[in-house]
């Protein structure tokens, strides 16, 4: 941060006199500078504090492999996630069917990323998604094992999940070099449309925000416990969207982010 | 030591952003099917036999069409021809008027929209500018949120039209077989 935006972002702008004092010791302090550096003679600075050490990035190319090793990741990592959900035993009916031939479906989608990715020439990613992993699949089973609706709360996440998978590959849209690429990649995320799609259809959610019944304002009381919702929408706005996707896992709204360029498999 | 990269590394030109001629085409029979399926939609609306709750849902799903089509007429420029294409209409109105209850209208409907989202992946795999791609990426998974609700509510297996990811690509409309008439 420079003194310029500092004295913006604080409501004071800096005006040309205080500007041409600022302006004038950085002028004179580095001459002070140069004076003490004397001619050929080097001299190391004294310094206090720890030096450190620094290491080069990795290097970090993004290419198309990059993206479809990245999807086989995902589909790995929502394939142990319907395998955990299904493990619970607690999804039943439609949303028992759902599940295990979601899974199917994330199997086949995994497959078809590997044999894209050999195609190019890359190695295939054969593991879950370490991002998604972290941010995704350990707090999300934390809040559920601690949750008192379990059966709720795991459709809310294989909801969000679906939402996750389909946005993410929507933002590799622009990414990938070929169209043949975008059109297998968005062949499976339109599949996580329809996904996401039914999955709220059994959580409850209405079709679209515009379709919601239209309830009387409601009074809020002082002390009163605050319920927490995360509206679900089967078809929630026209165009789809790319952010973060919210959901709700025991009471509390939690925001999942879309896999970025920190999340690929490089 | 150097280390074995298991990303295979390609020398690669960055793909245009602006549509050239071709893509324009694509964007241009595109936006011909989405006034298309706003007259569909208005035909099952004003047809009868949808409840109040149906018919809500077909006008929103219209207007989600109406505004993919002024999407893509903004991408497609001044080549934008702003008409329905009435070969798609006459292939979808007709099992919509010939419907004797309301499943038999949603089912044209999800008939529709399955096709819609089919030629939009065909569309990704033949648009060579991003900016037009990723306009298209937005308005494909809507198509098949589409399709999944109206299946839904008919009551389909979803097994029947949960194809993998590819599987309705014949369902898709080819600009050779529905040209943009007048």
């Amino acid at each position: 941060m420079n003194n310029v935006s500092d004295h913006v972002t604080s409501g004071t702008p800096l005006d040309r006199r205080r500007f041409l004092v600022v302006g004038g010791f950085s002028v004179a302090a580095t001459a002070v500078l140069a004076a003490c550096g004397g001619g050929g003679t080097k001299t190391r600075v004294s310094q206090a504090g720890l030096t450190t050490e620094t290491t080069a990035l990795p290097d970090r190319v993004l290419s198309d492999t990059v993206l479809l090793r990245t999807a086989s990741s995902l589909e790995r990592s929502a394939i142990a996630i319907y395998e955990k959900a299904l493990g619970m035993g607690l999804l039943a009916g439609d949303a028992a069917t759902f599940g295990k031939l979601f899974q199917e479906r994330h199997r086949a989608a995994a497959a078809f990323f590997d044999a894209q990715t050999t195609a190019l020439g890359g190695s295939p990613m054969s593991t879950e998604n370490a991002a998604v992993t972290k941010n995704i699949v350990t707090p999300a089973f934390l809040a559920i094992d601690a949750s008192s609706d379990k059966a709720g709360d795991l459709r809310n996440l294989l909801h969000s999940l679906e939402n996750v998978i389909t946005e993410t590959y929507q933002s590799f849209v622009p990414l990938l070099s070929t169209p043949a690429l975008r059109a297998a990649v968005m062949s499976v995320g339109g599949a996580g449309a329809k996904h996401s799609a039914l999955w709220a259809s059994i959580i409850g959610g209405v079709v679209a925000p515009s379709l919601l019944p239209v309830v009387a304002p409601t009074t809020t009381v002082k002390g009163a416990v605050e319920i927490v919702t995360v509206p679900v929408f089967q078809a929630p706005t026209a165009f789809a969207s790319m952010g973060l996707v919210p959901t709700l896992l025991n009471g509390k709204k939690v925001d999942f982010d879309l896999l970025g360029s920190n999340s690929y498999a490089y | 030591m150097q280390r074995e990269n298991p990303v295979a590394t390609t020398t690669t030109t960055a793909p245009p952003r602006q549509p050239d001629e071709a893509d324009v085409a694509v964007l241009v029979f595109s936006q011909t099917l989405e006034l298309a399926l706003v007259a569909v939609y208005d035909a099952a609306i004003t047809g009868g036999r949808l409840d109040p709750a149906h018919a809500a849902l077909a006008t929103l799903f219209r207007s989600h069409h109406l505004e993919h089509a002024q999407a893509i007429a903004s991408a497609a420029g001044k080549s934008s021809k702003n008409v329905a294409n009435k070969a798609i209409i006459r292939k979808f109105v007709a099992p919509v008027g010939a419907a004797t209850d309301q499943n038999g209208v949603l089912l044209a409907l999800f008939q529709a929209e399955t096709s819609a989202a089919a030629t939009y992946g065909q569309a990704l795999g033949q648009l060579k500018a991003t900016d037009s791609a990723s306009t298209v990426a937005s308005i494909h998974p809507v198509e098949q949120r589409h399709a999944a609700v109206l299946a839904r509510a008919i009551g389909l297996n979803p097994a029947d039209y949960l194809l993998p990811f590819d599987g309705d690509a014949k369902m898709a409309l080819a600009p050779s077989s529905y040209a943009i008439e007048g």
